[in-house]
């Protein structure tokens, strides 16, 4: 019988990579010279794109009355992976400098700058293809958005906000009726 | 690669350790044969290797995943499976909630699962610990549907009964479509709190949801933790309480001082000798080449490898392959033929907790003469089936971002069951394994896989789908978030019948023996002998039965000098 889906899968690196990069190139690079030289370098990411980095995890899963993204550390888990995973690590910095173009199309300082409904257009947007004929924004949206879910909802932070506590000491109590999560969201 | 050799001789050479071979070769073991048993797959220890033994198991790979065969099988050459009769195309799986299914002209490439390690593929199945009912033993006699077993359930309920008690099954043997029947080995368990809410709406159908029969002891056997009810058989019991086959059979059989165990040992030829006989096996361990010799050779590599290499070794004197003057070896293959709908519940129901499939409806097992023919079926619960597990891999079945869809996993997670239904195939010949012009790394031919519905089939599937809808529609539930069927799809868990056991040595491959009609001394003890699926029922405890009987066979053979 079907199991669970597997995760994480490697991306398809060769022509789509190459593309990406070609796109990254052309959006980025109208960006002025010397926010380069200004960005210091936080492991794989420049300032910059971790900056957007967290902002678009923050929009995947926002922070509420339960926590964010941002609280789980998911910017981290995704760049302790990049700092592995270079076909990644370019997609990442390909996709974000899209993001940022799309953001300053909008009329916007950077993809930060916009308010949350304002970020979850774009990176909708992105499914579509917005801004790219070639593939890549939807590569990138499609892994962004697995990451960032992942990393949230596989972690102690994110099992806890639905109430599921992982199978190590197994289920006694499943011929029960359920208990109400814990969480503050119910 | 290394051509040195290594010759070693033993009563018996078992190639394969999942259901049927780690049972054969306990079964010889014990009667005082020494044995060798080769697994091409690595052994697991469970309290290490399997990834629910962290917090975070969504996140870390699976113990099986390398192993595991899906699309993008070494061994399987992909292309586009049968035509489909659009006839029923309302049959049509989507993959994801609320996505229409793709209207498709063909099924998808054929795909199933299973494992290479010591156990086979009982590391990753959810302990379902079937006897086929009496009439599934009789199908053609009784409905004209497929072919009558050459051996009847009289004669496999010792075995079934020897099984039981290695495996330490639980059950209740109060099952009015089941044979009647004495205690088994361990108590039922429990019914989770989702089976009960789909056992009053089945009531209310007029239909009856009893306890599963699993392999999953509710109490101790041999020393090992009962069943802790954590939804995780799939992902490997990190409890080592689920009665895979390495932790039962195999170690009863170690324990003899007879069974020689080795892993990483791919086999990839069989020795033929004079007189038609085969003398040993060839097998590759890392990069050497070794070969064993036997006076007797089990085949247990599943309904595709044991096909595989039979067809494989072509000789001038055998120019179809091994044991194929019937030239049925690789035809009458069966799959799986399965429909499921996932639907969510306004409450908790929390049915990732306890076994996998706790319960199950026999009412639809015997074959249908209503106008036309439709194969038997039972219908499942689950809590892990349909992808929905833990809450990763809810959120990224889950569509959306941003509070939507945290709202949506506030409100989805433990909701969430799949109701199921698995039917036996009709066998046909045009069903089938054959070799690929391919080869893979060790030389060895891929296979393609043929295999597609019959009417009986397609009835089947319709009501199976037909019937867990109405039954979701019973138990009051909220939405239907997705349907699935192997019509367009495969996921073959349950595959058999590429070497058929029968009477005759123009319809069938092996005896009811499962001992070959052409080679005396090669006998096959895995789910390529079944001739059918015990309607519905999962066919593991079948295999070991069988296995237990030719065991049995052989060692009666041996003593007679008539090996």
């Amino acid at each position: 019988m079907l199991l669970t889906r597997r995760w994480p899968s490697s991306l398809r690196s060769g022509r789509r990579t190459f593309l990406g990069i070609f796109l990254w190139t052309s959006i980025v690079l109208r960006r002025p010279r010397r926010a380069f030289a200004q960005s210091p370098t936080l492991g794989p990411l420049d300032a910059a794109s971790l900056a957007t980095l967290e902002a678009v995890a923050d929009s995947i899963v926002p922070r509420d009355q339960d926590p964010g993204a941002l609280d789980a550390g998911v910017p981290g888990r995704i760049l302790a992976h990049l700092a592995t995973h270079p076909s990644a690590l370019t997609l990442y910095r390909a996709g974000l400098g899209l993001l940022e173009g799309l953001a300053r199309r909008a009329g916007a300082s950077s993809f930060q700058a916009l308010d949350g409904p304002g970020r979850e257009r774009i990176l909708l947007s992105l499914a579509s293809g917005a801004g790219d004929s070639r593939g890549l924004a939807q590569e990138f949206f499609i892994r962004v958005r697995r990451d960032v879910l992942a990393f949230y909802w596989g972690s102690v932070v994110g099992q806890g906000i639905v109430g599921y506590r992982p199978p190590v000491a197994g289920y006694p109590e499943y011929a029960d009726p359920p208990a109400r999560p814990r969480g503050n969201g119910q | 690669m290394t051509t040195a050799t290594k010759q070693e001789a033993f009563d018996a050479v078992v190639v394969g350790s999942g259901a049927g071979g780690g049972f054969a070769a306990m079964g010889l073991a014990e009667a005082g044969m020494r044995v060798l048993l080769l697994e091409r797959g690595r052994s697991f220890e469970p309290a290490r290797d399997f990834p629910m033994n962290h917090p975070d198991w969504e996140l870390r790979p699976r113990a099986f995943r390398d192993t595991e065969i899906t699309t993008g099988d070494a061994s399987i050459v992909l292309e586009e499976g049968a035509l489909l009769d659009q006839r029923y195309a309302h049959l049509g799986s989507s993959s994801r909630p609320g996505e229409v299914p793709k209207p498709r002209s063909r099924r998808e490439p054929f795909r199933y699962e299973r494992v290479f390690g010591l156990g086979g593929t009982t590391l990753h199945y959810q302990g379902e610990a079937h006897r086929f009912p009496e009439h599934a033993f009789r199908p053609a006699s009784l409905y004209g549907l497929g072919v009558d077993w050459p051996v009847s359930y009289a004669d496999l309920a010792p075995h079934y009964e020897r099984a039981e008690h290695v495996l330490g099954v639980a059950g209740d043997p109060a099952n009015p479509f089941k044979p009647p029947r004495g205690p088994f080995p361990t108590p039922a368990h429990r019914l989770s709190y989702a089976s009960q809410r789909i056992a009053t709406a089945a009531t209310n159908l007029g239909w009856t949801l009893l306890p599963n029969s699993l392999a999953l002891p509710t109490r101790s056997v041999d020393g090992r933790r009962p069943c802790q009810r954590s939804g995780g058989c799939a992902q490997g019991c990190i409890f080592g309480a689920k009665s895979s086959v390495d932790l039962t059979a195999i170690r009863r059989a170690e324990r003899t001082g007879r069974l020689q165990v080795q892993t990483e040992s791919r086999v990839l030829a069989l020795e033929m000798g004079h007189g038609g006989r085969v003398e040993g096996v060839v097998y590759r361990r890392a990069k050497s080449i070794f070969r064993a010799r036997a006076r007797v050779t089990l085949l247990a590599m599943g309904a595709v490898e044991t096909p595989r290499l039979l067809l494989a070794n072509r000789s001038a004197s055998q120019p179809n392959g091994i044991a194929n003057s019937s030239g049925l070896v690789g035809r009458f293959l069966l799959e799986t033929l399965l429909a499921e709908v996932t639907v969510r519940f306004d409450e908790r129901i929390d049915a990732y907790k306890g076994p996998p499939i706790d319960s199950r409806i026999w009412n639809f097992s015997r074959p249908s003469r209503d106008g036309s023919v439709r194969s038997g079926y039972v219908l499942g619960v689950s809590g892990t089936l349909g992808g929905f597990h833990g809450p990763l891999s809810h959120a990224l079945l889950l569509p959306g971002l941003g509070r939507a869809h945290k709202d949506a996993m506030r409100s989805h997670f433990g909701t969430i069951v799949t109701l199921f239904g698995i039917a036996e195939q009709e066998p046909r010949a045009g069903n089938r394994v054959t070799l690929a012009n391919t080869k893979d790394s060790d030389g060895v031919p891929l296979v393609r896989v043929e295999s597609g519905h019959s009417d009986a089939d397609l009835l089947a599937l319709d009501a199976m789908l037909e019937r867990v809808k109405e039954l979701a529609r019973a138990s009051g539930t909220a939405e239907m978030l997705r349907q699935a069927t192997t019509y367009d799809v495969p996921a073959a868990s349950h595959v058999g019948g590429t070497c058929r056991m029968g009477t005759d040595p123009g319809t069938s491959v092996v005896t009811a023996y499962g001992r070959s009609h052409d080679v005396p001394n090669l006998f096959i003890v895995d789910a390529s002998v079944l001739p059918g699926q015990g309607a519905g029922d999962s066919p593991s405890l079948s295999i070991q039965a069988l296995a237990l009987r030719t065991a049995e066979h052989i060692v009666a053979l041996a003593r007679r000098q008539e090996l």
